[in-house]
């Protein structure tokens, strides 16, 4: 999928600006940025629900329009609140979606009870009505999934739901990698980090940053986060002489050690002066960190 | 089966769900007794009401009183809930968002509207036959009906009347994309037919003709080329309305 200088303004307002990404195919690409930066807009656009202001947007070289875009064909999409009629049961509502995206009759009944498997609702007989959030979430996937689509447009999948249903819909959305392109978005930042290949962020219409995740984290790589027996102040004090990038961040001593002499350097250096580690981890929560420092 | 009788079938669905069969089938099957029950009972119970010693020459009741009572009740109350229970066929799947999955996997936003649009004249066929022969058996049973004059044609008008009052209702539940948006439409158009109304001039083509002449027709006092030009431009307005409807539809932000 590929999307070019796309701008979206409402009246005079500016929703989306030059917004410029290409995903690469069998990946799992996050879609971060705080609530109402943007992002459902940019899926809508993507799936010819909103007309652009400027740029193009094209999906497995089909060129998306507004209204009834052939594009779609490609595409399944999973809305952050997914409305389902209430009287059909889950079965019911994916055969009338097999019908729509004229799935051949020989297929359907296969392919229902595959993917009601996979979300795990082959055994629910209740009605639609009857969900709770979370399985309503599950067959919002399932019926995404039905046309094996090439790119799967998730709108926040998991920021209504439990601890125990976000797992069980990233865990999905995982296994749907291997036969689809996922991109969704989230404000949890968690989530992105957990099966993401690629993160791009969107703050106040443009894109902030977007790269692979490994190439986010390794511009962190090598950063410790060390806490002593004594204030940090005093501990950086002590080891100012040393060639290494630090700084004190509550009562933590962040330390860049790039590679393995460095750190043993460092190691050797904290038993010269006699410094008694109490905790040390390398840093982690490099994306969250990065979306923190981008709002502020 | 393909996406137009899938979709079809989901409309279906939903209004036996929704109980609006079972309400289209209770109220006019009560509108078709209630006819020539009124025709049959409205003497006695003047006589039963008037002050003692009051001399009162009624004439029987006929079978023309009986149809009287059709084209009074079933516009005036059959065609009334009707407009309401489907007025919002639109609205109701707009501000759910029921649609944004489907219209996403390929459904033609044509195809909502006609297949909307045709289960509304299906219950609407619905409510008419049963109401008709209702009336036509009971009266039968009374009355001689061999008197009256384009009996069917009559009927036909109404039924006509009825279904460009739906496309009215329909394109105004889709541009509003509120519950009381077709309602409104609809009210607004109904007093602007009447205001027409009031223009003889326009008694030859005015659609609401279709709704107050069918007694005239039944006595013989109208022939069926009197309300042609009506009868034609009520057609053609019902097509327009619910072309117009497809044409916002393709453009509404959903």
């Amino acid at each position: 999928m590929q999307i070019n200088n796309v701008t979206k303004q409402f009246g005079t307002h500016e929703v989306l600006r030059d917004i410029n990404l290409n995903i690469p195919e069998h990946t799992v690409f996050g879609f971060v940025g705080a609530n109402g930066s943007g992002k459902t807009t940019l899926m809508k656009c993507m799936l010819g629900l909103l007309p652009l202001t400027a740029g193009s947007i094209s999906i497995a070289g089909e060129c998306v329009t507004f209204g009834e875009t052939r594009s779609n064909d490609y595409v399944g999409y999973l809305p952050d609140v997914p409305e389902f009629y209430p009287f059909f049961h889950a079965r019911q509502y994916l055969e009338l979606c097999a019908v729509i995206t004229n799935m051949p009759k020989s297929e359907r009944m296969t392919r229902i009870d595959e993917l009601l498997e996979l979300v795990g609702l082959v055994d629910t007989k209740s009605l639609i009505g009857t969900f709770s959030r979370g399985m309503k979430q599950r067959l919002g996937i399932a019926q995404a999934l039905l046309n094996r689509p090439k790119l799967l447009i998730c709108d926040e999948p998991t920021s209504a739901l439990d601890p125990a249903g976000r797992a069980q819909i990233l865990s999905i959305l995982q296994k749907a990698k291997t036969e689809t392109t996922v991109f969704f978005s989230t404000h949890i930042v968690s989530d992105a980090v957990q099966i993401c290949d690629h993160v791009a962020m969107l703050h106040e219409g443009t894109i902030i940053f977007q790269d692979e995740l490994i190439n986010l984290q390794q511009q962190f790589s090598g950063q410790f986060i060390y806490t002593f027996t004594i204030p940090a102040t005093e501990a950086m004090e002590q080891l100012q002489n040393l060639p290494f990038t630090m700084r004190v961040d509550a009562n933590t001593l962040l330390v860049t050690l790039p590679d393995d002499a460095a750190r043993l350097t460092f190691m050797k250096e904290l038993t010269r002066q006699k410094l008694i580690v109490q905790s040390m981890q390398p840093q982690t929560k490099l994306l969250e960190q990065l979306v923190l420092e981008v709002l502020g | 089966m393909n996406q137009w009788f899938g979709f079809f079938k989901k409309e279906w669905f939903e209004s036996v769900k929704t109980y609006k069969l079972l309400l289209v089938v209770v109220i006019f099957s009560i509108l078709g007794i209630l006819n020539p029950f009124t025709a049959k009972i409205t003497p006695v119970l003047l006589e039963q009401f008037m002050p003692a010693g009051t001399i009162m020459d009624l004439p029987e009741p006929t079978a023309l009183d009986s149809w009287l009572q059709f084209y009074k009740n079933v516009p005036q109350m059959g065609l009334v809930v009707f407009i309401l229970l489907f007025s919002t066929m639109m609205s109701k799947e707009l501000e759910k968002g029921t649609l944004v999955i489907l219209l996403t996997k390929g459904l033609r936003r044509s195809t909502v509207i006609t297949t909307k649009y045709m289960m509304a004249i299906c219950y609407w066929t619905l409510a008419i036959l049963l109401s008709f022969t209702i009336t036509y058996a009971y009266t039968a049973f009374y009355w001689d009906q061999s008197t009256l004059q384009h009996l069917f044609f009559a009927a036909s008008c109404l039924y006509i009347f009825g279904l460009l009052l739906i496309a009215v209702t329909l394109w105004g539940n889709t541009y509003f994309a509120t519950p009381y948006g077709g309602i409104l439409v609809t009210f607004i158009g109904m007093i602007g037919l009447f205001i027409t109304a009031i223009f003889p001039q326009s008694k030859s083509w005015n659609p609401l003709e279709l709704a107050t002449a069918p007694p005239q027709l039944l006595t013989g006092d109208l022939l069926p080329a009197d309300v042609f030009v009506s009868y034609l431009l009520t057609l053609g307005l019902t097509l327009v309305f619910v072309v117009l409807t497809v044409v916002h539809f393709k453009r509404k932000l959903v």
